[in-house]
């Protein structure tokens, strides 16, 4: 009669015992998880939705390998999360210092000034395009955060995004009732992610 | 007998850490669990098997909340085919803040690359902000098909 428990309890604890190794082997492999988009990317091609996107699937793995990009978990961490405000102020800082690729940003801003006219609802107007080595940078008023949303939809969740890559978009500050939303958004080159957050914020 | 009730007393956290490894993982749910975004569609994703087919003519747009444990980053894979590359299936995950004012996916959208009706996973990668939440949307062809969302 005892035996049986004995053994159950022994059984079960290996088990445990195996799970525990398990997770720690696992949480060592993150940085192999966090290439799995690169290589998802590296055999996508980007046939016909919306034909008049080109979408070049290239990404940069190398800059991600320090992802904590693990399925399912969020990293664990003491810190807080860094709140979407101060993610746009760390990439306004990044977008500042980078060197500008001329050929590249020039090419760039003539693209999203010509698709930009047809993702803006009516009231909405475009304030700048920029664009500097690896990233763009839009900034664009909107008559309210309505008119804020519906932009965000059409060009970046839409049938017709404004380029497919990574990006960020948020407002430049609180929205203020009867006061224009002015937002600001960062894009990736087309085909590509955008700067990690432990680029951003340092790794731990 | 001591040696006997103290292995039976360990024996059940263990075979609850057991149980709940397979649980913590990951989380899945089935395209049924989300909807097209614009109401007009709402007929054009019909469910198959619990897998969803855009039965409508042209690309359609469909999103899913993903529930979230905490903060942080998050990958997202959508199983998804299509026949060929007019049925193609273009999916990115998202996060969006607690005011509802900042979005952002920190990968460019990944369609498929394989047809012939075989399942591909596509895969991207997106940061859950404090009080926020995630979601992800994809863009499917006519008879392009959507299996399943693993995070």
């Amino acid at each position: 009669m005892k035996l049986p428990i004995v053994l159950l309890a022994v059984v079960a604890l290996a088990v445990a015992a195996r799970f525990l190794i398990s997770d720690r082997d696992a949480a060592r492999e993150p940085q192999a998880r966090a290439q799995e988009p690169a290589r998802a990317a590296s055999r996508a091609s980007r046939p016909p939705i919306a034909p008049q996107l080109a979408v070049a699937t290239r990404v940069t793995a190398d800059r991600r390998n320090d992802e904590p990009a693990v399925a399912g978990a969020a990293p664990a961490s003491a810190a807080p999360a860094p709140s979407s405000a101060e993610v746009r102020d760390r990439l306004e800082g990044v977008f500042r210092a980078e060197p500008v690729d001329a050929a590249w940003s020039l090419s760039a801003v003539r693209t999203l000034d010509g698709k930009l006219g047809a993702l803006l609802p009516a009231r909405s107007s475009v304030r700048s395009v920029d664009c500097r080595g690896s990233l763009c940078r839009i900034e664009t008023s909107h008559a309210d955060v309505n008119d804020y949303r519906d932009f965000v939809q059409r060009a970046f969740l839409g049938q017709i995004e404004l380029w497919n890559a990574g990006f960020f978009v948020n407002v430049l500050s609180d929205p203020t009732p009867g006061q224009p939303v002015v937002t600001v958004a960062y894009l990736a080159r087309e085909g590509q992610s955008l700067p990690s957050h432990d680029s951003l914020f340092g790794a731990p | 007998m001591t040696l006997t009730r103290a292995l039976s007393v360990l024996a059940i956290p263990g075979l609850a850490m057991a149980i709940a490894h397979g649980t913590s993982q990951a989380r899945s749910l089935l395209p049924s669990a989300g909807r097209a975004v614009g109401p007009a569609d709402y007929g054009c994703f019909v469910l198959s098997g619990s897998t969803m087919t855009n039965v409508c003519g042209v690309t359609k747009v469909w999103e899913m909340a993903l529930p979230t444990d905490g903060d942080g980053h998050y990958s997202v894979t959508v199983t998804a085919q299509g026949a060929n590359t007019a049925t193609n299936v273009g999916c990115a995950a998202f996060g969006i803040d607690r005011a509802g004012l900042g979005w952002a996916s920190d990968d460019p959208r990944r369609f498929l690359s394989v047809f012939n009706n075989t399942a591909e996973d596509l895969t991207t990668r997106a940061w859950k902000w404090g009080g926020g939440g995630m979601f992800v949307n994809c863009l499917v062809d006519l008879n392009g098909r959507v299996n399943v969302v693993n995070w």
